[in-house]
């Protein structure tokens, strides 16, 4: 297993000294990602036609539903590493659980924004608190609560106890949520919108959005895998921390 | 032989109200916070524009929430003073009963509130007090149900880290909101004098929700308390 | 980009769309590795308080 560190201070030796394992955080898979994002843009951008009713702004469809797909992904990485935590105690499960989370938020933000500017020309209104997007709400509140309270729990254990329950109590609720959605959507009147029916998408638009899609979960694995390497360097370095301090 | 699930259940639950009613501070505290609730929302609201019937049951759960979350904050700080956790974990008894228990005591805690807040409400804002206060009642139980699982067991959670004041209506008020949406529309129906058919799939998110998160929270609190 | 009179012309949206997307994956990349690159030199600068 090789071990490369990101040219910074050129001082390698030192660091593979220190035995701590430094894979590069960013690496092949990374860039692969960000190739892909790139031309997912340029093709969304360059190489897609305007949609006829919504403008120019229809487009922005492709970048919010990726994100909200793969926010989804991280989201379900989380849950599934919180139960495997809890059965088999292996802080790997938990690690990864907490870089799924961080990266899943960025994604979540994403979704946020990026749906309001969506809404307003198209529905004519900020926000609405339709289905996808009261559930994504809920979902960034759910991840920003799991990720606060992982920064306020110091032992490592118990940190890794208490998120699992979190990731796994949230995981429930969110059938709840999206019920209840459903509910308020289907039994209380709408204000009348602007909201046209999804068209069939003629075929260059649903492979511009196969691609970003594609491109969009790709560069979310890479940064959750980038963001894992960088909790164990720094799990390393705590525990290196917490021995220098018994020896002291 | 261990005493059963349901006796250590009430043990504790008494234990935890006796602690609670020698000092009655906390409960007395909880109760001006929520009847100041009330109050307060009667300034922010417009008569002209919104009806009372119509506002009645958003500031009932609004308070109920709040008031919630408050008694559930002082629910594990009961035990953080001399570590008296450890005598509890200490004995024969089933960590699921501690949970149940707990959770009993925050209930009653919780009941306690709402018998001084629901008539509140209904006398300040002119509700037909026959008519409504028992199905007030009903659904303020069965909600408080879902409301105490959940936050009793984030409570423990909280006490045990930095940021526990902040970290309790954080990780909480997400879990409340299928709880408030189902008792509110259910409520509003039901006042509106709606056919109890058509509040049914509200009450019915409700209860689905009391005995999922009963049953989850009660098997995750194990978990929490591990030394 | 040519629209003939026909859809409302929505690009501004659009634009800052895409442009935040890019910022918000951009700016997280780049936090990621700042904290990555802090860890080393703490690594660095302890493992020369060892060696000295």
């Amino acid at each position: 297993m090789t071990t490369r560190a990101l040219p910074d201070d050129g001082d390698e030796a030192t660091l593979v000294n220190a035995g701590v394992e430094t894979r590069p955080l960013f690496d092949w898979l990374f860039g692969v990602a960000v190739a892909a994002m790139v031309a997912a843009y340029v093709r969304a951008v360059f190489f897609t036609p305007i949609e006829a009713l919504q403008g120019a702004a229809q487009k922005i469809y492709y970048v919010h539903v990726s994100a909200a797909l793969s926010a989804y992904l991280a989201l379900g990485v989380v849950a599934l590493m919180s139960i495997v935590y809890l059965w088999l105690r292996d802080e790997r499960a938990d690690r990864l659980a907490e870089s799924a989370g961080e990266v899943a938020l960025v994604f979540l933000t994403a979704v946020l924004t990026t749906g309001p500017l969506w809404g307003k020309p198209i529905w004519g209104t900020w926000w609405t608190w339709d289905a996808r997007l009261t559930l994504t709400l809920f979902l960034w509140f759910l991840t920003a609560g799991y990720l606060v309270l992982r920064g306020a729990v110091d032992e490592p254990a118990m940190r890794a106890r208490y998120s699992a329950v979190i990731g796994i109590l949230a995981a429930l609720l969110i059938p709840f949520i999206h019920l209840s959605v459903y509910l308020f959507n289907t039994l209380h009147p709408k204000p009348i919108l602007l909201k046209p029916d999804r068209p069939s998408m003629p075929n260059e638009m649903v492979v511009t959005f196969a691609g970003f899609f594609v491109a969009c979960a790709l560069l979310c694995i890479a940064l959750i895998r980038a963001r894992y390497r960088y909790g164990l360097a720094r799990d390393a370095v705590r525990a290196m921390d917490a021995a220098s301090a018994e020896d002291e | 032989m261990r005493p059963s699930l349901l006796s250590t259940t009430w043990v504790i639950a008494r234990k935890d109200l006796a602690i609670e009613f020698r000092t009655r501070t906390a409960f007395l505290a909880v109760l001006v916070f929520a009847v100041l609730g009330i109050a307060t929302f009667y300034f922010a609201w417009d008569a002209t524009a919104v009806a009372a019937i119509d506002l009645a049951p958003g500031v009932l759960w609004v308070i109920f929430t709040f008031s919630g979350l408050l008694s559930l904050q002082r629910s594990f700080g009961v035990e953080l003073a001399d570590r008296a956790m450890d005598g509890l974990l200490l004995a024969p008894i089933d960590r699921e009963a501690i949970f149940l228990g707990k959770a009993l005591a925050n209930l009653l805690f919780v009941a306690g509130i709402l018998i001084v807040t629901v008539p509140s409400v209904a006398l300040l804002y002119n509700l037909p007090l026959g008519r409504t206060l028992p199905i007030l009642f009903a659904i303020a139980l069965i909600a408080a149900v879902g409301l105490v699982a959940v936050g009793t067991l984030f409570s423990a959670m909280a006490a045990n880290t930095r940021l526990a004041e902040l970290l309790l209506p954080m990780l909480s008020l997400p879990f409340f909101v299928p709880i408030v949406y189902g008792a509110a529309q259910t409520t509003s129906m039901l006042l509106a004098g709606r056919p109890v058919a058509e509040a049914w799939p509200f009450m019915k998110i409700l209860i689905a929700f009391d005995l999922v998160f009963l049953t989850a929270c009660t098997l995750t609190f194990p978990y929490i308390l591990e030394e | 980009m040519l629209q003939s009179g026909g859809p409302p012309d929505t690009s501004a949206y659009y634009h800052v769309a895409y442009a935040w997307a890019a910022v918000l994956y951009a700016g997280y990349s780049a936090i990621l590795w700042a904290r990555a690159r802090r860890l080393r030199q703490r690594l660095a600068a302890r493992a020369r308080a060892a060696g000295s």
